[in-house]
C-alpha cells in the first residue's frame, strides 16, 4: 500500500497547498492500493501513521525559497532540515517525525517528500498564484512517480 | 569589581509558542528572572465580540492544537449556564470521555517527546529514541489511542468539530465505542508501564510550599465540573473566580501574569490535581502511585511528570469505565435557547484550570469575553521556582544552568501561544 498524506492548515494561507495537492490526485484515476489522507500536523500521529505502510509520499508547504517552486526529497537519501517545513505542535513537525520514524527503523522503505515553496502563512484563505500554479506539476511528479514505481517496484 | 553572570536561552525549545528565559547573576546571587513571552497577543476575547453564542467553543479550541477539548469545554458550560441548561447523563459522561482522550494526547506527549530528553540528558526526543525505541514506541501507541477517542467522539484529531453548546452535533454508535475500549485496555496497561518508567528517572532535589489550585468534585477527579479549592483553604464557586483571582500585565510579557488575593502566586496543573484530589483517582491509578512511591503533598515539581503519568492512567480507566457503561442518549444534544446573562466555565486543561467568562446579549451575540488559560496562571510561579532553582544550582557552569532551567520551565508543560493568547533562556551573571 502507498499513502500520500497531505499536511497542512487550510486556514494559513499557502500552507494549504499539501492539502490541494491531495484534492487534486482525488479526482484522478490512480494505481490500487493507493491511499489518500489528510493529516493535520500532529507530528507523533504522522510518526504512527508512516508505520502503516512501505511506501509514502507527504506534500507540504516549504519555507525558503522561490514561491511556487516545487521541491522533492528522498528521505531514504538524507536527513531532513528541521527549519523549513510547517506543520507542528509543540514543535513536533514534519522533519521530526521523518527523523523520529528514521531512527527506530519505522520509516516506509520508499519515503519521499514533495513540497512547494510558499509566500504567505498569514491567516486567511488565499493561496497564492504561484503556489496554486504548482499544483499540476506536484501532481505530474507524483503520478509519474507511481507509475514509475508500478514498472520498477 | 562587580561579577556579572547573564545566561540566557533566546527560545526555547520543546514547548509550544515563542518565548525566551532571562536570569542574572550578580556576585553571586540571582539579581533577575524573567520568563519572556514574545509571542504576540492574538487578541481571541476581542475576536469573539459580535459572534453567536453557539460559535465559541469551535473559535476557541483554535486558541490550541494540544488542548482545543478544553476551550470547547470551558465555552460550553459558560454557554449553557447562561442559557439555565445542565447536561445529563450520558451526554455529561461523553463530555468527560473526550477530556480524557485529551489528557491522554497531552500528557503522553509532554512525557514522552518534551520532558524525559530533559531527564535523560538529550537534546531531543530524536536523539533520545535513537537509544530508547521501545519507550518511545510505547509513548507513540499510547498516544495513539488518545487520537482515537479524541477522533471518533471529536470528529477529527485535532481542533475536533463535534461538541456543540447544550452537546454533541453526532453520537457514534455503541459498537464503535466498544472496539476503542478494547484499544483503551492495552493503553492503560502501557500508561501503568509509563509510570513506573518514569519513576526510575533522577529528580532534582528541589520543594518549596505551593499554593496548588484546581477544581475538585465530590465524587470525581476533576474535569469539567467542581468547585475552586487549594491546600490553603480555598473553596470557592467559579462564579465567583474573579473576585479573588487577577490577571496583571508584566512588562516583559505578551501573556498577563494570574495572581491570587493580590499578590500570590500560585500553580495549577496535573501536581496540583494530584496533591489536592488524590482521593478521586480510580483505585488503579492510586494503586499504580502507591507503587511507585509517589504520594500526594508532593512538593517538587520536576515530579510533575509523575502526576501526568498517573493522571494518563486515570484517564484510560476512567475512558473504559465511561464505554462500558455507555448508553445511547435520546438525542445527541439539549436545544439553548440563549438569554442576556453572564457565564462563567472552568474546566481542567490538561495544563490546570482555563476559566472562560461570557457575556450574552438578548440575541446570543458575545457581547465580551475573558478568557484565563493555565500557563498564564503558572507564569509567575515558573518564574519564582527559577529564582530559587537557580540559587541552588548556582555554582554549577552555565550550560548546566541553562539545561536544568529549561527542565524546569518544562514541569508546568506551558503553552505559550494559549498564554498570549514562550522560550528563549538568557542568563546575565556578573
Amino acid at each position: 500500500m502507498t499513502i500520500i498524506f497531505g499536511l497542512g492548515n487550510p486556514n494559513r494561507c499557502d500552507d494549504a497547498v499539501g492539502l490541494m495537492i491531495l484534492d487534486a490526485l482525488r479526482a484522478m484515476d490512480l494505481p490500487a492500493g493507493v491511499q489518500l489522507r489528510h493529516h493535520l500536523g500532529d507530528g507523533m500521529g504522522l510518526v504512527n501513521a508512516l508505520a502503516e505502510t512501505h511506501h509514502a509520499i507527504i506534500c507540504d508547504a516549504v519555507r525558503g525559497g522561490q514561491p511556487g517552486q516545487l521541491v522533492t526529497l528522498d528521505c531514504s537519501q538524507a536527513l531532513l532540515p528541521e527549519q523549513p517545513f510547517m506543520s507542528s505542535s509543540h514543535g513536533f513537525g514534519l522533519a521530526e517525525a521523518v527523523e523520529m520514524a528514521r531512527v527506530m527503523n519505522m520509516l516506509p522503505p520508499k519515503c519521499f517528500i514533495v513540497g512547494v515553496y510558499v509566500a504567505s502563512l498569514t491567516t486567511g484563505y488565499a493561496v497564492s498564484q504561484p503556489v496554486q500554479d504548482a499544483i499540476p506539476a506536484s501532481v505530474q511528479w507524483i503520478t509519474r512517480h507511481l507509475d514509475l514505481d508500478l514498472l520498477h517496484g | 569589581m562587580k561579577k556579572v553572570r547573564v545566561i540566557k536561552a533566546d527560545y526555547l525549545a520543546r514547548v509550544e509558542g515563542e518565548g525566551a528565559m532571562f536570569v542574572k547573576i550578580q556576585d553571586g546571587r540571582v539579581e533577575d528572572v524573567k520568563l519572556k513571552i514574545f509571542e504576540p497577543p492574538r487578541f481571541f476575547e476581542a475576536l469573539l465580540q459580535g459572534r453567536k453564542f453557539t460559535e465559541a467553543p469551535d473559535i476557541t479550541a483554535r486558541i490550541c492544537g494540544i488542548c482545543p477539548v478544553a476551550y470547547q469545554m470551558s465555552a460550553v458550560h459558560a454557554m449553557e449556564q447562561i442559557c439555565g441548561v445542565s447536561l445529563e447523563e450520558p451526554l455529561r459522561e461523553l463530555r468527560r470521555l473526550l477530556y480524557c482522550g485529551e489528557w491522554i494526547e497531552s500528557h503522553t506527549l509532554h512525557i514522552y517527546m518534551l520532558h524525559a530528553p530533559d531527564f535523560l540528558g538529550y537534546e531531543s526526543a530524536i536523539h533520545m529514541a535513537a537509544d530508547h525505541a521501545p519507550v518511545v514506541k510505547r509513548g507513540l501507541a499510547l498516544k495513539k489511542t488518545g487520537n482515537a477517542i479524541v477522533n471518533l467522539l471529536g470528529g477529527r484529531e485535532i481542533h475536533p468539530i463535534n461538541v456543540r453548546v447544550g452537546g454533541f452535533y453526532k453520537i457514534p454508535s455503541k459498537q464503535e465505542f466498544q472496539k476503542l475500549g478494547e484499544d483503551l485496555k492495552r493503553a492503560r496497561d502501557m500508561a501503568v508501564e509509563t509510570a513506573r518508567w518514569a519513576s526510575t528517572l533522577t529528580f532534582p532535589q528541589f520543594e518549596r510550599d505551593y499554593l496548588y489550585v484546581a477544581l475538585s468534585h465530590p465524587q470525581e477527579y476533576p474535569f469539567n465540573e467542581g468547585r475552586l479549592i487549594s491546600n490553603q483553604g480555598l473553596d470557592l464557586h467559579i462564579n465567583q473566580y474573579e473576585s479573588r483571582f487577577e490577571e496583571v500585565h508584566v512588562e516583559h510579557s505578551t501573556a498577563l501574569h494570574s495572581v491570587f488575593d493580590g499578590d500570590a502566586h500560585y500553580f495549577v496543573g496535573p501536581l496540583a490535581r494530584f496533591n489536592l484530589c488524590y482521593d478521586q483517582l480510580s483505585a488503579l491509578a492510586k494503586e499504580t502511585a502507591e507503587d511507585i512511591g509517589f504520594q500526594p503533598n508532593c512538593g517538587n515539581p520536576f515530579k510533575s511528570i509523575l502526576a501526568r503519568a498517573i493522571e494518563t492512567v486515570y484517564a484510560c480507566d476512567e475512558a473504559i469505565r465511561i464505554i462500558e457503561n455507555f448508553t445511547p442518549p435520546s438525542a445527541p444534544f439539549v436545544p439553548c435557547q440563549p438569554k442576556a446573562g453572564v457565564g462563567h466555565g472552568c474546566t481542567e486543561a490538561p495544563r490546570g484550570i482555563l476559566y472562560h467568562r461570557y457575556t450574552l446579549r438578548e440575541d446570543g451575540l458575545i457581547e465580551n469575553a475573558k478568557i484565563v488559560p493555565p500557563t498564564s496562571q503558572n507564569q509567575a510561579t515558573i518564574e519564582k521556582d527559577l529564582r530559587h532553582f537557580v540559587a541552588q544550582i548556582i555554582d554549577e557552569p552555565d550550560e548546566k544552568i541553562q539545561w536544568q532551567c529549561e527542565q524546569a520551565i518544562r514541569n508546568y508543560d506551558p503553552c505559550i501561544s494559549c498564554s498570549t493568547h514562550f522560550l528563549n533562556l538568557e542568563i546575565d551573571r556578573k
